[in-house]
């Protein structure tokens, strides 16, 4: 008996990746660069995460700033910690 | 033609079902408490001041048009999740009642083939729901309209956009019927796609959350495949607010998103022509 092709199984194969392909490239990515750290610049939300992005840049910056008094705090508490000591 | 038959059949069917019939006078109810629970002061095209629980909002003289963009915003989102709801919620026994001992024996006994049965069901579901949230839209449309004097299509642009992603949301219903006749079972399968399609649609904010390597890459390769459902929800957002839209962009989501549930309705297809009744 003649196996039967499973022609529906093909054809939803074919649509799946063909709908992953159209989606990639709403995205503004290729489909074959599909690796870990993509960017969507056409996005609907990209301006937002780039919001995102600079608020958490920023607030990286700004960090140091306040630690930095902190530290000379202590180091002028404890002067054996410190390296200007030695 | 046939394909038709079995969708007009099926609306026929929804047209006698209290179910439907109740989900359609709980939008009517929704945009009648809407006309009459807003109050706007509308000067010459400027806001004057809005009243909410009568309290003043703002003082500052705004164009209308501006002023408001935030709520056709809201609208729009109302009518794009509200649709897909209404529509898992009201069309989850369909398939199972069709797929019921007895009918669907009768059914595959008339000259239909098997994939004309589902094509059918799935056209016939999609024209109610696009009918559905078409009818809120439109309400929202109108009522914001006559109140404020600005029309904005947004709202009814949303329902396109709703019946576009409710597509996906229905095949994979469908395909979870044919597998198991649970109505209840279809209704999750749909409440599934829903939220892994939003979750897809904000998978490059999600994306951040995982650790660079492995597990981020695993979670774009897995998000890559699925519909982006709350992509299309913003677009539609998008146009309420008069932003520009990328067209590029947005067909592509759009076709991306019916290729999906084509590709779910062909998986549905294929297991419905193996099953023996």
């Amino acid at each position: 008996m003649r196996r039967r092709i499973p022609v529906w199984l093909l054809l939803a194969v074919a649509l799946l990746g063909g709908s992953a392909a159209l989606m990639a490239l709403s995205e503004g990515a290729k489909p074959a660069r599909a690796r870990a750290e993509v960017e969507f610049p056409r996005w609907p939300r990209h301006a937002e995460l780039e919001r995102a992005r600079a608020r958490r840049t920023q607030a990286a910056r700004a960090l140091p700033a306040t630690t930095v008094p902190r530290r000379a705090h202590r180091s002028a508490l404890s002067p054996s910690r410190s390296r200007a000591h030695w | 033609m046939t394909v038709l038959a079995v969708a007009l059949d099926l609306l026929r069917e929804a047209r006698t079902r209290r179910w439907t019939v109740a989900l359609a006078g709980a939008t009517t109810v929704l945009v009648a408490t809407v006309a009459l629970g807003l109050r706007f002061e509308v000067v010459d095209g400027a806001l004057a001041g809005t009243r909410l629980f009568g309290g003043n909002l703002g003082t500052d003289v705004r164009s209308v048009d501006v002023a408001l963009r935030p709520l056709f915003v809201a609208t729009s989102y109302l009518v794009f999740y509200g649709g897909i709801l209404f529509g898992i919620i009201a069309t989850a026994d369909f398939a199972p009642a069709l797929l019921s001992p007895g009918r669907v024996e009768h059914l595959l006994a008339l000259p239909v083939r098997r994939s004309e049965v589902l094509a059918g069901t799935f056209l016939g579901v999609e024209a109610l729901v696009l009918a559905g949230a078409a009818y809120g839209g439109a309400g929202f449309v109108l009522v914001l309209w006559v109140k404020t004097g600005v029309l904005n299509a947004g709202p009814a642009l949303a329902a396109v956009a709703a019946a576009t992603a409710f597509a996906p949301v229905y095949a994979a219903m469908l395909a979870a019927a044919v597998v198991a006749r649970s109505a209840a079972l279809s209704g999750a399968a749909g409440l599934v796609l829903l939220a892994a399609g939003v979750v897809a649609g904000n998978r490059a904010l999600v994306a951040e959350l995982f650790q660079p390597g492995a597990s981020r890459a695993a979670f774009l390769a897995v998000t890559a495949f699925l519909p982006r459902l709350s992509a299309l929800g913003a677009f539609a957002g998008e146009i309420a607010a008069a932003r520009a839209v990328p067209a590029g962009t947005a067909l592509a989501l759009a076709a991306g998103t019916l290729a999906f549930a084509l590709g779910l309705l062909a998986i549905a297809v294929h297991r419905f022509e193996r099953k023996d009744f």
